[in-house]
């Protein structure tokens, strides 16, 4: 207990040296500090609360492992932020079911498919976490979110959502400074434009 | 090459109405009647659109353009993404904040942006399922530096799988096993150990012995033997073991600067 209290007090880079050594206790409190981020960064892109799970869990995984060769001229959440967006976005590109979202996937261009592929809020027969997952993200600013390319979405949510600089950003993405910027500029502005027609 | 038959497009209509269309399609154009038609309906709409009355504003517009206008500097230009972003951050330049007052269409942009910003800032962060942290740290590899992290290794990859403690109990039995039988076997034979031992020496050192000489033997049979064993000559071994010393000194300082981690100005400028 009181080794909780003084790793909560200590820097990123700190609890990494002290994981470094081999305490367990060190592990357990960069988990904690970044399983909420890391798990809402995954389950906004990838919007499936079990796949969210199962990539948050191979990101942390991933990143504990590798711990020895983490560069602690780096941030310890840039580096993890990247590690969870590659694992998102990989997954995105296997799958190319990316952007379902409520309202049906972006590429249905006719009502059938629209219907087919959008989640149907308060179906019956819906599981409990299928409902909390619709309540969860079935907001207007998540809807919007959830429209928006993947690219847009992980820029704009690391910008907005876990307040990264961009040159944080462009860093982690190995994007150009100027292409993030125009990535977030357009991802708002296309918010704007969603949410402008849309009510919560 | 177009072909000459084809109806005229609107780039060639437009040519047509400027006089300047070229032959080939001057000739397709006066034996086509769809196309005749098209050209003639075009022309009415210039036409018509040539001859619309010009409407005079109000003798007050010059007076609401003028109150709009700064004399003597241009318009400035709306705010960029770039500003609304620094606006958002509460870092834009003063002259920019003077447009934006002056500016309702920017102000608007303005306050969408910031709505949007704080939106974004408030959506609220998720928890993964109960257990997430476990189902983690029973995955990951902690390196073994103290008694306690050896029994967490040996507590969840082995303790945590009925699998392995069968195994690992039936290779301690084994083990255990094997070493308590040597144990009571050399208790109960203790003349028999005692007698085996100057037996043993002896062979090992008649078994030696016999090696050496073997060796030996079958050196001094080869051919190249007696010149070699000639040639080395004590001043002669100094100089070739002293150059073997060199040589061996040499490749490992080559060895310790070819394995040297790079300096930090390098490794950053590694890819």
């Amino acid at each position: 207990m009181t080794e909780r209290v003084d790793l909560a007090s200590q820097t990123d880079q700190e609890i990494v040296a002290l994981a470094r050594e081999g305490r367990e206790a060190a592990y357990r409190e960069l988990i904690r500090r970044y399983e909420r981020p890391v798990f809402s960064l995954i389950l906004r892109m990838v919007r499936d609360r079990q796949l969210a799970e199962d990539l948050s869990q191979e990101t942390f995984i991933k990143a504990l492992n590798a711990i020895g060769s983490y560069r602690p001229e780096f941030k310890f959440s840039s580096w993890i932020f990247k590690i969870a967006n590659n694992a998102a976005i990989d997954h995105l590109r296997r799958r190319e079911v990316d952007t379902l979202s409520l309202d049906g996937a972006p590429n249905a261009t006719s009502q059938d498919d629209i219907e087919a592929t959008a989640l149907q809020v308060g179906d019956k027969g819906e599981t409990p976490l299928a409902e909390l997952e619709a309540r969860e993200l079935g907001t207007a600013i998540e809807r919007a979110i959830g429209q928006l390319r993947p690219e847009y979405r992980s820029c704009i949510l690391l910008r907005h959502v876990e307040g990264l600089a961009y040159e944080e950003i462009a860093q982690l993405l190995d994007l150009p400074l100027g292409t993030v910027k125009t990535y977030i500029h357009r991802a708002r502005h296309e918010l704007r434009g969603m949410l402008a027609g849309l009510r919560d | 090459m177009r072909d000459e038959a084809a109806h005229l497009t609107a780039d060639e209509l437009d040519l047509w109405l400027d006089g300047r269309l070229p032959e080939p399609r001057t000739s397709h154009l006066e034996t086509c009647q769809s196309c005749q038609t098209a050209a003639e309906e075009t022309r009415d709409i210039v036409l018509q659109l040539s001859t619309l009355p010009r409407i005079a504003p109000e003798r007050s517009l010059a007076d609401l353009v003028m109150a709009r206008v700064a004399l003597g500097r241009t318009a400035a230009p709306h705010l960029t993404p770039e500003d609304l972003d620094q606006w958002v951050d509460g870092l834009l330049p003063a002259p920019r904040e003077a447009h934006l007052r002056d500016c309702p269409e920017c102000q608007v942009l303005a306050d969408a942006e910031r709505v949007l910003v704080l939106r974004l800032q408030q959506v609220p962060l998720f928890n993964p399922a109960p257990g997430f942290s476990e189902r983690v740290m029973n995955r990951v590899d902690i390196p073994v530096t103290s008694l306690a992290g050896a029994w967490r290794f040996w507590r969840t990859r082995v303790f945590a799988n009925p699998v392995s403690v069968g195994a690992a109990a039936g290779a301690a039995v084994l083990l255990g096993g094997s070493l308590a039988a040597s144990a009571a076997w050399a208790a109960a034979h203790q003349d028999t150990i005692v007698g085996v031992t100057p037996w043993l020496i002896d062979q090992g050192q008649h078994l030696w012995q016999q090696g050496v000489a073997t060796a030996s033997g079958l050196l001094q049979q080869q051919s190249w033997y007696a010149p070699v064993r000639a040639a080395l000559t004590p001043a002669r071994i100094a100089v070739v073991g002293t150059a073997v010393l060199a040589l061996y000194g040499v490749g490992v300082v080559a060895m310790r600067r070819l394995l040297a981690l790079p300096p930090a100005q390098v490794s950053r400028a590694l890819p």
